[in-house]
């Protein structure tokens, strides 16, 4: 079987991890490429911070909480090893502070150490008063994604440098499976109305002092348009915005200058940091994940296309939830056609 | 009022902690630390400077505590400011973790620490052979930045400083009218005292700036603590060894006992190794006497033996000894400031 992945950003490659732990042995012939114009360090994976958190809450949406919880414990069960380095993973623990009052987020049970906050650590955040403390991870884009393709690579999957510009496309090259990891530029391949960019802009800084992140929630403004701080392995990344169809992906000065205040307010310690980049990103909104199959038809023929796109701000966060759902829906096909192992009598 | 000359013995975080509040408080007060080591070279340069103590046995808690309370608030301050950096004062999150249950799980100081609590059975899997764990955020000082950083605040308060070997406080007698005693380990020679002996202590400074927390096991002998341009790994508690070369054995069993700890570790670079003897006591000695060693009478202030905890204590022992200074100049006789 020819299994074509469009997209090679967090989501494009754990997908194509998954399938091919699940199916390689199973599965013969089975070949997977993936197909991208952009490959890390360009991809907004790579741009992103890199913290593992959801959105505070997911107004009923479990599904995407489970998988929230399974990349968690992915990732978590790496820790043990020391190839956590050459993945980009590692605990750190911080601050989610609120201006008011607010129920206890959904992701609270996932992460680790998860408590309020005390009246002496608010002090901390003068205008806000609610919040909790916890431990989750980070993974990090710029290690990670090499490291996926790492991975990947030994395994005989075959990358191309290439913009793909229709399922048909790849169908007639004979692919027998697409799966699209396309992100915010979904559309392209097929319109959907419910996806739409949330602009994104950081700065990154060298202030190794820092070793705690801090999200602020301001429920007027919305998620991530109030000032986050997030240290990395070597930057720390500030933030942020969250610009509902905005498509630029140019640095702009006022959102530069807007967040810079914000985040001084935040942590006056940050006056003295070294400022070393912008970065701009947009992130892959949708009302819901969109991972379902789909069937399309190709003239006479048709193809099987998975849809894994949709993933927000939270793409690091779910990854491994979603390839595994994805390479799920991936056996289904392959029951479908006959190519899995034999069944006995 | 004529200006009551003040000397200060010793350089480390004790040292210029007490010259900084001495000369802060009373500017009628002219202050000189003098010592033959100046930072990079004194025993507090090498500590990692987390905050965090154990329990002296003959002292008050409700003393130790104010100590405590003291140098946390002070640097807790500091951590928060714009000073941060370049004070080297920084918030530290992590574990402290145990592998039999302790006698005490709730040490004195868990209330003045930030967010204090007991370990989930989750965070502990990671740590096998472990049975009991804390949790809290405390303030990380490093003295390599931190010492300058209070030099430039004792100068700032008009403190002179001077490069010197002290051999007895009795040659400081005719230069200065108040002797205030922060030599660590020298005071074992300098005023005789055999309570205060060396605690070997070697550390390496590794490269591994993905890790974010401070880990330290309960026996006091195995800890991570990352920091602002490396992570201290250590450690070694060698009673009565005075060696300060770095022992290749030492070496190999930090990086050994912290991997266990932190996996990761195995891929950390090693950047540096040090050695520093911590002034070890039975309990720090925080006191005044009067010397007299050319008929003249001349108030000592000893605050030294602070063993492992320098820098934890630092503060609170310098503001303790801010009061019993006062007390010293309210007795001085007049002509003794003349």
């Amino acid at each position: 079987m020819r299994v074509a992945v469009i997209g090679a950003g967090v989501i494009g490659l754990s997908t194509a991890q998954s399938i091919y732990e699940q199916y390689h042995s199973i599965v013969s012939p089975l070949t997977i490429e993936v197909y991208a114009d952009r490959f890390t360090p360009l991809t907004t994976s790579d741009g992103a911070a890199g913290f593992w958190q959801p959105y505070l809450y997911d107004k009923g949406n479990v599904q995407e909480t489970e998988w929230n919880k399974e990349t968690f414990d992915y990732l978590l069960s790496f820790l043990s090893s020391p190839e956590s380095v050459k993945m980009g993973i590692f605990l750190q623990s911080g601050y989610n502070v609120c201006t008011e009052p607010a129920p206890d987020p959904t992701f609270k049970d996932i992460v680790l150490g998860f408590r309020q906050l005390t009246e002496r650590e608010l002090q901390l955040f003068p205008g806000y008063t609610y919040g909790w403390f916890n431990t989750a991870l980070m993974v990090e884009g710029k290690t990670y994604l090499p490291w996926l393709m790492d991975w990947l690579q030994k395994r005989g999957v075959m990358f191309y440098h290439r913009k793909i510009e229709s399922f048909k496309e790849l169908a007639e090259s004979g692919a027998d499976v697409i799966i699209n990891c396309s992100g915010i530029r979904s559309g392209e391949l097929q319109p959907d109305p419910e996806l739409t960019p949330g602009r994104g802009q950081i700065i990154k800084v060298d202030a190794p002092w820092l070793k705690h992140w801090i999200l602020t929630h301001n429920f007027k403004q919305g998620v991530y348009n109030s000032p986050y701080i997030i240290p990395g392995s070597r930057l720390v990344t500030v933030g942020g915005v969250f610009q509902i169809g905005n498509w630029s992906e140019q640095n702009n000065s006022t959102d530069h200058k807007h967040i810079w205040e914000e985040a001084c307010k935040l942590e006056p310690s940050l006056k003295h940091a070294r400022i070393v980049e912008d970065w701009s990103g947009l992130r892959p909104v949708r009302s819901k994940v969109r991972l379902e199959r789909e069937t399309i038809q190709c003239g006479p023929s048709s193809v099987e296309v998975i849809h894994n796109y949709g993933h927000g701000g939270f793409g690091l966060t779910i990854h491994r939830g979603c390839a595994q759902e994805a390479a799920r829906l991936f056996g289904q096909i392959v029951q479908q056609k006959g190519k899995g192992p034999k069944s006995r009598l | 009022m004529k200006t009551v000359r003040v000397v200060v013995v010793g350089a480390g975080v004790i040292g210029f902690s007490t010259a900084v509040c001495v000369a802060e408080a009373l500017p009628f007060c002219s202050v000189t630390v003098l010592a033959e080591k100046f930072s990079p070279d004194t025993t507090s340069d090498g500590a990692a400077g987390i905050l965090f103590a154990a329990q002296f046995p003959d002292i008050s808690v409700e003393r130790q505590r104010r100590w405590f309370k003291d140098s946390f608030d002070h640097l807790r301050a500091i951590a928060q400011s714009q000073q941060s950096p370049e004070a080297g004062v920084m918030m530290s999150s992590g574990y402290q973790i145990f592998k039999d249950v302790p006698a005490d799980p709730k040490p004195y100081w868990s209330d003045l620490v930030i967010g204090f609590r007991l370990m989930t059975d989750r965070e502990l899997e990671r740590f096998p052979g472990y049975k009991f764990g804390q949790a809290f955020t405390t303030v990380k000082c490093e003295c390599s930045s931190y010492l300058p950083w209070l030099e430039k605040r004792f100068r700032k308060a008009g403190g002179k400083v001077q490069q010197r070997k002290v051999s007895s406080l009795h040659d400081l007698s005719d230069s200065y009218d108040l002797i205030i005693n922060c030599s660590g380990l020298g005071s074992r020679t300098l005023t005789d005292d055999p309570q205060v002996y060396p605690v070997r202590g070697q550390v390496l400074k590794v490269e591994a700036p993905w890790l974010q927390h401070f880990i330290r096991d309960g026996d006091g002998k195995t800890y991570i603590y990352p920091g602002i341009h490396g992570v201290t790994v250590g450690g070694t508690r060698q009673e009565d060894d005075w060696r300060l070369e770095v022992d290749d054995g030492d070496t190999r069993s930090i990086l050994e006992r912290c991997s266990r700890l932190e996996p990761s570790l195995s891929r950390a670079r090693v950047l540096s190794k040090w050695v520093g003897l911590r002034p070890g006591r039975r309990n720090p000695r925080l006191e005044r006497e009067l010397v007299q060693p050319r008929g003249r009478k001349v108030p000592v202030v000893h605050n030294y033996g602070h063993g492992g905890w320098g820098v934890t204590l630092a503060w609170g022992s310098a503001l303790d000894a801010l009061g019993l200074v006062r007390q010293c100049l309210h007795e001085m006789p007049p002509q003794a400031k003349l």
